[in-house]
């Protein structure tokens, strides 16, 4: 069902209350708010807290945190209502609160640093060293996929049973509604 | 589905940010807010996964 935004308020809301389903698909309590930064017309949505801490199976906590920027601008679909339009993002997560074990981290931040989504491997090959600090091609990806892959690969505990009818129906909202492919 | 938490207000400051930022600086970083972002303008911070996470309440990324 469209959720028709007539306001940046509306379009940030419906975009924010998105990211909360699918976050809370792990971290049943954290919430994402958003502000303008000092860049004119760019703002900047956090979790609070910033850095998640999420069960795993395994018994030891893994660490996850989020950030994207985004800009207001008209749906191209639909005359007179507004949209949330994502500029860049940041997910990483690791093995320690500080995030120094990382794990991976996505990475899309197009006008600024390497232009093209990316994913840092967090550990390094025996012979490639450097491999860290690579940046493997991706596509860009979402939060949803994270959260997917955190559950699938990584063991954490999901935070709600329909995790996985919760993300798809917040994955085909954002595909359906994205104007990147 | 299940339902959703959302904040009373979803809405942050510009102080907000700061504070979030001079926080997780000092914190991960060893470095205030304003250094970090005189750092990060100079492409002198180290590397570090909440770098980019850092530079992007500021509007800018680093990656």
């Amino acid at each position: 069902m469209r959720e028709p935004a007539r306001s940046d308020a509306q379009a940030r809301r419906r975009y924010l209350r998105h990211l909360n389903r699918a976050t809370q698909c792990v971290a049943a309590n954290a919430v994402w708010r958003a502000g303008e930064s000092e860049t004119a017309g760019v703002w900047t949505a956090v979790t609070a807290p910033p850095t998640l801490i999420l069960g795993t199976s395994a018994g030891h906590p893994l660490y996850v945190r989020c950030t994207q920027t985004f800009h207001f601008a008209n749906h191209p679909d639909f005359p007179g209502e507004r949209k949330v339009r994502t500029e860049d993002y940041a997910y990483t997560i690791a093995e320690d609160e500080e995030l120094r074990s990382e794990l991976a981290s996505w990475h899309w931040q197009p006008d600024r640093g390497h232009p093209h989504p990316h994913l840092h491997v967090g550990f390094a090959h025996p012979r490639y060293t450097g491999s860290p600090r690579w940046h493997l091609p991706t596509g860009r990806v979402a939060l949803e996929e994270v959260v997917a892959f955190s559950i699938r690969e990584l063991d954490v505990k999901p935070a709600v049973d329909e995790w996985e009818a919760t993300l798809g129906d917040t994955l085909a909202r954002f595909r359906r509604f994205r104007t990147w492919s | 589905m299940p339902a959703v938490i959302e904040p009373d207000d979803d809405v942050l400051s510009r102080e907000d940010l700061d504070a979030i930022l001079d926080e997780d600086a000092r914190r991960l970083l060893g470095l205030s807010g304003v250094e970090f972002r005189q750092r990060l303008a100079a492409g002198t911070l180290p590397e570090h996964p909440a770098v980019a996470h850092l530079a992007l309440l500021t509007g800018a990324g680093a990656c």
